[in-house]
C-alpha cells in the first residue's frame, strides 16, 4: 500500500521534480483511477491488480535505471542528505504530524465505522468494489467512487479489514501537508529559526485539520466522509500551480517550469480532476480551480500563454477526460440514475428572502472555524502591507467562486432551506477551508520569505 | 553573527512562543487520548466493540438473522423506529437485492400509538377477573402484534385472550403466564400465535377497518392489566416468525402475499431464505 502507489506515480512523476509524498499522492489516485475505470468497463479483480503490480514494476525499473544512470555512489549521497540532512524544522514538522496520525489510526482502530453516510454510501461502495461486484448493483449510483476505491484499496491489503484502510486517510492528508511543506520550503527560502515557526503553524493547522468534526460526533478525515479529499486534492494541487505562475510573475521564473512542463501541468490538473470523481460537488470545484488558474495565468502573461497553448489544452483534455471517467463507466454499462437533489429558480423574491439565512449561516461558520480562519486573516494582512497583489487574488479567487457557487445552490434548491442548509453546509464550507490552510501556509511563507531573506 | 531584536523579531518570538504552547498542549491531549485508545484496545475484541457501538441499532439481532442466509445478496428489508440506514452494510455480503418479502422490525413493536406520536383512545374496563379494553384504532397502516402486561400473572395461571372487532371475534386463545415474553420488567408480553404452524398472528387495518373500535379481553385466574402492542409502519400484512430474545421490540417477518392458505411459502428463494433463519 506504500510501495505500489510510490512506484506507480514514479513512473508518471519521475520528470516533474515533485516531492516523494507528492507522488505517493498522484500514484494512489492512479491506480485508484484504474481501478475504478477497470472496474466500471467489466474487467475482471485480478486482471486490474494485475495491470496495477505491472505498472509498479515499471516505477521500480525506471527507478533502479535513475540509480543506474546516476551512479550508485551519487545515489547513496542523495539518500544520506535526503536521510540525515533534515532540519529541525523538519523533525518538528514530521514528529508532530506522526504523533497526530498514530492517535488517528488508534482511534479508527478503536471506533467503528458509525457515521451514517459514510456506512451507508462510501463503505458500501468499498465493500461492493472489495467483492467486486457490477457495478449496477453499487449503492447510490449518483455518487462517483475514488475515495471508496482507495479503501477498497487499503482493504484488499488486510483481508478486507474496513480500518485498515480507513487508516490510509490520516496518511493521505499527511502526506498531502508534507508535499506542500517540501513545495513551500523549496520555492521561498527563509532563515531556518523563521521555519521553525513555519513548521509549528503547519502542525497546527494539520492539527485543526485531522481533529475537525463536523456535528460534534464525527471527525472529517477519519470517519469515512469523503469531503476532506473532495477539498484537500484540489486545493493542494491550485497551490503548485499558482506557487509556478507566482515565481514568473516575480520575474524568478524557473523555465522548466514555467514553460508549463506538460507532464507537470498534466498531473496537477489530473489530481485537481479526481475531485470530481470523489464526490459531485468535485466537479465544481475542478471547474472552479482550473478556471481560476486559467483565468489569472492568461490575465498576467498573455505571451507565454499562448505560447504554451498546446500544453494547456492537453491538460485541459486530461482533466475532462479523468473527471468524466465514472459517468463514462456509468453510460458504458447503461445505467439510468435521478439525482439526490433538484434545483429550479423560485422567484426573485424567494431568492431575496433566501440569502439573508444563507448569510447567516455564512458567518455562523467562520466563527467556528476561526481557529484556521484567524492565522489566514492575519497572513492576508500581512500580504496586503507588502503589496503582494497577485498571491491574495490567486487565494480568494477560488474561495470568492465557490461561495458563489454555495449561495446559488441555496438559492436555487428544491428541498426545504433549512433541511438542506442544516445537512449540508457546514461539509460545503469545510471543502472550501483548505484553501485557508494551504492559502494561509503560502502567505506566511510569501510573508516571511520577504521579511526574513536567507 | 549578531542577533539584532527589532519589530519583525519580537513579532515572530511572540507568534513562535504561542505556537509552541498551542503545538504542546494539543500534543499533550493528543498523547492521553492515544493511551485511551490503545488502552481499550487491547481490553476490549472488535467484535464487543462493534456490538456496544451498534446494538441501538439491532445490530446483533440482524446480523444473527442475514449472516445465516446463504444468498450474500439477499437483503430483509428493515424498518426502523429512527432514521438509520447503515446496518446493511455491516452485515456480511454486499446484500443489494432487497426483498419486501421478509422484513425485520427494529424496536417498533412497543405500546400501540397513533403515527403522530399520540396514544390511543381507549376504555379500560375492569370486573373481578375479567378486563376488557375498548381502543379506537388509528386512521392510518396498523399493526397489533399482541398485548404487554402490567402487572404479574398467577404462576401456571389459566387465561383466555379474546381480540374482538364491534363484538366479533377476531382471534381467541388460552394462554399461561409461562407463555408470556419476559422483557425484563413487570408482566410480559404475549404475541398471538397463528393457526399456522410456527407463525404469529398480526392484527392491521385489512383485519380491523381504520377508526374501528378494537376490542380485548383477558380472562382468567387473576386480574390482568394490560395494553395493546404493534406499530405503524406501512409495511404490508406480515406474520412474526421470530422476535429478538435480548430485546422483543424487534421482530422478524414474512409477508402475507407469499404464504398460501395452507401455510406454504410459495416463493422458494424466500421459503430457502426462512428456513435457514428458521433452522
Amino acid at each position: 500500500m506504500l510501495f505500489v502507489p510510490l512506484l506507480s506515480g514514479y513512473v508518471f512523476t519521475r520528470s516533474t521534480g515533485v516531492s516523494l509524498c507528492m507522488q505517493w499522492i498522484s500514484g494512489l489516485l492512479i491506480i485508484a483511477s484504474i481501478t475504478i475505470s477497470l472496474h466500471g468497463y467489466g474487467v475482471e479483480k485480478s486482471i486490474t491488480f494485475a495491470l496495477i503490480y505491472c505498472l509498479s514494476i515499471v516505477g521500480l525499473i525506471f527507478c533502479i535505471r535513475n540509480i543506474l544512470v546516476l551512479g550508485l555512489a551519487r545515489s547513496t549521497c542523495y539518500l544520506r542528505e535526503s536521510l540525515f540532512g533534515i532540519s529541525i524544522a523538519d523533525f518538528l514538522l514530521f514528529s508532530g504530524i506522526c504523533l497526530f496520525v498514530l492517535e488517528s489510526i488508534s482511534s479508527i482502530a478503536r471506533e467503528p465505522l458509525i457515521a451514517g453516510d459514510a456506512l451507508a454510501y462510501w463503505y458500501a461502495k468499498a465493500k461492493f468494489l472489495y467483492t467486486w461486484e457490477e457495478l449496477r448493483v453499487f449503492p447510490t449510483l449518483s455518487y462517483p467512487n475514488l475515495g471508496s476505491a482507495i479503501w477498497m484499496l487499503g482493504m484488499n491489503f488486510s483481508d478486507g479489514a474496513e480500518h485498515v484502510g480507513r487508516s490510509f486517510f490520516p496518511i493521505i492528508i499527511a502526506s498531502i501537508f508534507i508535499a506542500q511543506w517540501s513545495l513551500l520550503k523549496k520555492e521561498f527560502p527563509v532563515k531556518s529559526r523563521v521555519l521553525l515557526t513555519l513548521s509549528l503553524l503547519l502542525v497546527y493547522f494539520f492539527i485543526n485539520t485531522i481533529t475537525n468534526k463536523f456535528g460534534g460526533e464525527f471527525t472529517y478525515v477519519y470517519s469515512g466522509y469523503m469531503d476532506w479529499m473532495v477539498g484537500a486534492l484540489p486545493a493542494m494541487a491550485y497551490i503548485f500551480l499558482i506557487v509556478e505562475l507566482f515565481k514568473g510573475n516575480r520575474g524568478r521564473v524557473d523555465c522548466c517550469y514555467y514553460k508549463f512542463n506538460l507532464i507537470r501541468l498534466s498531473l496537477l490538473f489530473f489530481i485537481i480532476a479526481c475531485a470530481a470523481l470523489v464526490k459531485m460537488e468535485g466537479y465544481v470545484l475542478s471547474i472552479i480551480y482550473i478556471s481560476s488558474y486559467l483565468g489569472l495565468a492568461f490575465i498576467i502573461n498573455k505571451e507565454n500563454f499562448i505560447y504554451n497553448k498546446w500544453n494547456i489544452f492537453i491538460a485541459i483534455l486530461v482533466a475532462v477526460f479523468i473527471s468524466s471517467l465514472y459517468m463514462q463507466t456509468i453510460f458504458f454499462n447503461g445505467i439510468e440514475f435521478e439525482l439526490a437533489q433538484k434545483f429550479e429558480f423560485p422567484g426573485v423574491q424567494v431568492c431575496f428572502e433566501r440569502i439573508p439565512i444563507i448569510i447567516e449561516y455564512f458567518v455562523k461558520q467562520a466563527y467556528r472555524d476561526i481557529e484556521v480562519i484567524l492565522p489566514f486573516i492575519i497572513a492576508t494582512i500581512i500580504l496586503f502591507r507588502l503589496k503582494e497583489d497577485f498571491i491574495i487574488v490567486a487565494i480568494f479567487t477560488p474561495v470568492i467562486l465557490y461561495y458563489g457557487f454555495m449561495t446559488i445552490t441555496y438559492t436555487l434548491t428544491t428541498a426545504t432551506l433549512d433541511w438542506h442548509l442544516a445537512t449540508s453546509f457546514e461539509r460545503l464550507f469545510f471543502q472550501i477551508s483548505y484553501m485557508y490552510v494551504f492559502g494561509g501556509m503560502l502567505f506566511f511563507f510569501v510573508g516571511f520569505s520577504s521579511i526574513y531573506k536567507k | 553573527m549578531i542577533f539584532r531584536m527589532n519589530k519583525n523579531n519580537y513579532i515572530h518570538i511572540f507568534i513562535l512562543v504561542v505556537l509552541t504552547f498551542v503545538v504542546i498542549y494539543e500534543s499533550k491531549k493528543s498523547c492521553t487520548r492515544m493511551y485511551a485508545n490503545i488502552k481499550e484496545l487491547t481490553l476490549t475484541t472488535l467484535k464487543e466493540r462493534k456490538e456496544a457501538k451498534y446494538n441501538h441499532m439491532g445490530y446483533s439481532f440482524v446480523k444473527e438473522i442475514v449472516d445465516s442466509i446463504t444468498d450474500k445478496r439477499l437483503m430483509p428489508f428493515l424498518q426502523y423506529s429512527y432514521y438509520d440506514y447503515g446496518v446493511r452494510t455491516l452485515i456480511e455480503g454486499t446484500r443489494s437485492n432487497i426483498s419486501k418479502d421478509m422484513i425485520v422490525v427494529i424496536g417498533l413493536d412497543d405500546i400501540l400509538k397513533n403515527r403522530d406520536g399520540s396514544s390511543l383512545k381507549c376504555k379500560t374496563i375492569l370486573a373481578k377477573t375479567v378486563t376488557t379494553i375498548k381502543c379506537i384504532m388509528p386512521d392510518e397502516e396498523y399493526h397489533v402484534t399482541g398485548i404487554k402486561f402490567l402487572n404479574k400473572l398467577v404462576n401456571n395461571g389459566r387465561y383466555k385472550v379474546s381480540f374482538l372487532d364491534n363484538k366479533e371475534v377476531v382471534r381467541e386463545f388460552y394462554f399461561s403466564s409461562e407463555d408470556l415474553i419476559n422483557t425484563g420488567k413487570i408482566g410480559g408480553l404475549l404475541k398471538m400465535p397463528s393457526k399456522l404452524t410456527n407463525y404469529y398472528e398480526v392484527i392491521d387495518n385489512t383485519t380491523i377497518n381504520n377508526k374501528h373500535e378494537f376490542t380485548v379481553v383477558v380472562e382468567g385466574d387473576s386480574i390482568a392489566n394490560f395494553i395493546i402492542t404493534g406499530h405503524t409502519k406501512d409495511i404490508g400484512s406480515h406474520y412474526i416468525l421470530k422476535w429478538d430474545e435480548a430485546d422483543a421490540r424487534n421482530y422478524f417477518a414474512i409477508s402475507k402475499n407469499i404464504v398460501s392458505d395452507n401455510g406454504e411459502i410459495i416463493k422458494t428463494s424466500i421459503k430457502q431464505a426462512v428456513n435457514q433463519v428458521m433452522f
